[in-house]
């Protein structure tokens, strides 16, 4: 074995440099310090949570994945936008490869929404740019997120999971409009804009 | 270290002969991703060069260099001839086979899940078998590991082990603990399914196995150059170890936290409940606290040596450091890397504010600063130190080796400060 090069400067060093009482006292306040920042840090998360009712997708709801399309509420014909008696909207969504189903939804501004969504295949993602919307789609559970559009507008929804070969190919859109407008369209134009 | 030279330095060439094609692909696939011209841009190559590009980098190039650095660790600090090199020899073997198994079955295209392969999409079963026995077959490593720890102790009862070995052997320990996760989601999911054994696979479980770990994997590969910032670098700059406790202190407690981490990258799942997500996100928080320690340590200890040198003031002692010291250049430049990857790593577990950066660019670009940046940039330097030890034959350039550190850092920053912005695009 080489020792590596030693120059003038890389002598060893007496021992006790800086004294251990002085090591031991230094070290002790800067413990004491990290650990209140990462406590201040960690309570601001718990307040942000709380206050703001900011809660990631944790609804926990298992669904059977093999006959989706057979009965329960992700038939096809229960896709889409639907108006709930309390004036907010419920859309569901079904995640595979590689589309969204429906593939465009129509959603009215300021009132609360509700997205469902699940899939039939593999593990999808659904994130809506400039939102609070994102989600991990498992195939077996049903993911349910909220939010409220304040203003009118298309937003593209990517796929942000990898879920096979045409993962790059797998865009959605979401339009919303005005509440006015919502209201005048017949059924089928309120839960998918897909033809348009 | 005349009996591991030859053993060390296999590994390190393995590490190092696989780390250049795989970076060459992240070029290209940064070239594919932008509006220049690039050849075959296609997204079947696309992803099955993704997923060889993270198997090699993450898998292979990180667990060959973790065996090699421990071996030469083994003798170099406990100053002995290391115990089962026949062993380590065979591990060697069974890792290289996995590792060549499973990239030839991502190159012939069976296998493009990408480095996660989160069922239920498929791979070829030689994939999986190979990232079998490559993590299974350095369990032979992480045995090794204690075995010559345990044995040092025996024979010089009431003295300290050595901190570098300490400090590897709980790397070893760690690593086990990480392995744990995706070596039974392999052996109880994926295997099976992919030969046909089975025919339905739970995502959500296979997903949690994975998640234990794809974050203290992390820790598996930061701590070799953690141990050379605890033991090499004080060395190179010329002054030593603020405090040997502390760095004990730090390793047990990666140890330790990183038990329960790995989660907090569910917490935009739906099979997980919002309790759950929140005390994972707040057993995170305690993983700042071994780095923030070390970068107390680390600061100290080349503040000793800069002020033995001449540094003067309250600064003073930083340019009086021998910054043309591949070690020391490193040092600087990870902790750099290190505090802008760490400040978006709080960023991402924290609980609602992940939902902002979740699954986007700003991940990649968090995790290419810690591991492509920070780790391997000290990498390199531990690659600048090893070499010339176990070759006898003097590095033939340290500016050299100083100039390709600088343009590493650069390059990982000019790759990295677009991706967080994109990530925050959505």
């Amino acid at each position: 074995m080489v020792e590596p090069p030693s120059g003038p400067l890389q002598r060893p060093l007496p021992d006790g440099t800086v004294p251990e009482r002085v090591v031991v006292r230094t070290e002790e306040r800067w413990l004491a310090i990290m650990v209140a920042m990462l406590v201040t840090m960690m309570l601001i998360m718990v307040l942000a949570s709380f206050i703001g009712a900011l809660h990631p997708a944790s609804n926990v709801e298992v669904i059977d994945s093999r006959t989706l399309h057979l009965k329960g509420e992700f038939v096809e014909s229960n896709l889409g936008t639907a108006l709930e008696p309390d004036g907010s909207a419920t859309v569901r969504l079904i995640a595979q490869q590689y589309d969204f189903v429906p593939r465009c939804v129509v959603i009215p501004a300021q009132v609360p929404v509700r997205f469902r969504l699940t899939s039939d295949d593999v593990i999808h993602g659904f994130l809506l740019p400039d939102t609070n919307i994102n989600t991990m789609v498992v195939p077996g559970f049903v993911a349910e997120v909220r939010t409220r559009f304040s203003r009118p507008g298309d937003y593209v929804m990517p796929c942000h999971e990898y879920c096979g070969l045409g993962h790059q190919a797998m865009w959605a859109r979401v339009r919303v409009v005005p509440w006015e407008q919502f209201a005048h369209r017949g059924l089928l134009e309120r839960t998918s804009c897909a033809a348009q | 270290m005349q009996h591991s030279r030859r053993l060390a330095l296999a590994h390190f060439w393995v590490a190092f002969g696989l780390f250049l094609p795989a970076v060459i692909e992240g070029a290209w696939q940064m070239l594919v991703r932008s509006p220049l011209p690039a050849p075959l841009r296609y997204p079947s190559v696309y992803y099955a060069s993704v997923t060889l590009h993270g198997t090699v980098m993450a898998y292979v190039v990180t667990t060959f260099f973790a065996m090699g650095f421990g071996y030469a660790i083994a003798e170099t600090s406990l100053g002995r001839v290391l115990r089962g090199s026949a062993m380590a020899w065979v591990c060697f073997g069974i890792c290289l086979t996995g590792s060549v198994m499973a990239a030839a079955t991502i190159l012939a295209g069976k296998a493009s899940v990408l480095y996660t392969f989160y069922p239920p999409l498929l791979a070829s079963p030689w994939y999986y078998l190979g990232a079998f026995l490559l993590i299974g077959g350095s369990m032979i490593w992480v045995v090794l590991m204690n075995v010559n720890m345990i044995a040092w102790r025996r024979d010089n009862p009431g003295r300290p082990v050595p901190l570098a070995m300490f400090a590897i052997t709980a790397t070893a320990d760690l690593w086990a603990w990480a392995a744990s996760g995706v070596l039974i989601e392999l052996i109880c999911i994926l295997i099976p399914r992919a030969f046909g054994m089975t025919y339905l696979i739970d995502a959500s479980l296979a997903r949690t196995l994975f998640s234990v770990t794809l974050h203290a994997i992390v820790y598996f590969w930061l701590m070799p150059a953690y141990i050379a910032l605890y033991t090499l670098l004080p060395q190179a700059a010329g002054g030593r170890l603020y405090s040997d406790t502390m760095g004990r202190l730090t390793f047990i407690m990666f140890l330790v936290f990183s038990v329960p981490v790995g989660m907090h990258h569910l917490l935009m799942d739906p099979e997980h409940g919002s309790g759950f997500k929140f005390l994972q996100s707040f057993l995170t928080f305690l993983v700042v606290l071994p780095t923030l320690l070390t970068v107390f340590s680390i600061s100290a200890s080349a503040e000793i040596a800069g002020r033995y040198r001449g540094g003067r003031g309250l600064f003073g002692w930083i340019s009086a450091l021998p910054w043309d010291e591949p070690m020391v250049l490193a040092s600087g430049l990870m902790l750099v890397l290190l505090g802008l990857g760490g400040f978006g790593g709080i960023i991402n577990m924290s609980y609602a504010m992940n939902s902002m950066i979740h699954n986007t660019s700003w991940v990649t670009a968090h995790f290419h600063l810690i591991f492509g940046g920070a780790t391997v940039i000290m990498y390199f330097a531990i690659a600048y130190e090893m070499w010339p030890r176990m070759t006898g034959k003097l590095l033939r350039s340290k500016r050299l080796a100083c100039l390709q550190l600088w343009l590493w850092f650069w390059g990982m920053l000019i790759t990295t400060i677009p991706w967080h912005i994109a990530g925050l695009m959505g």
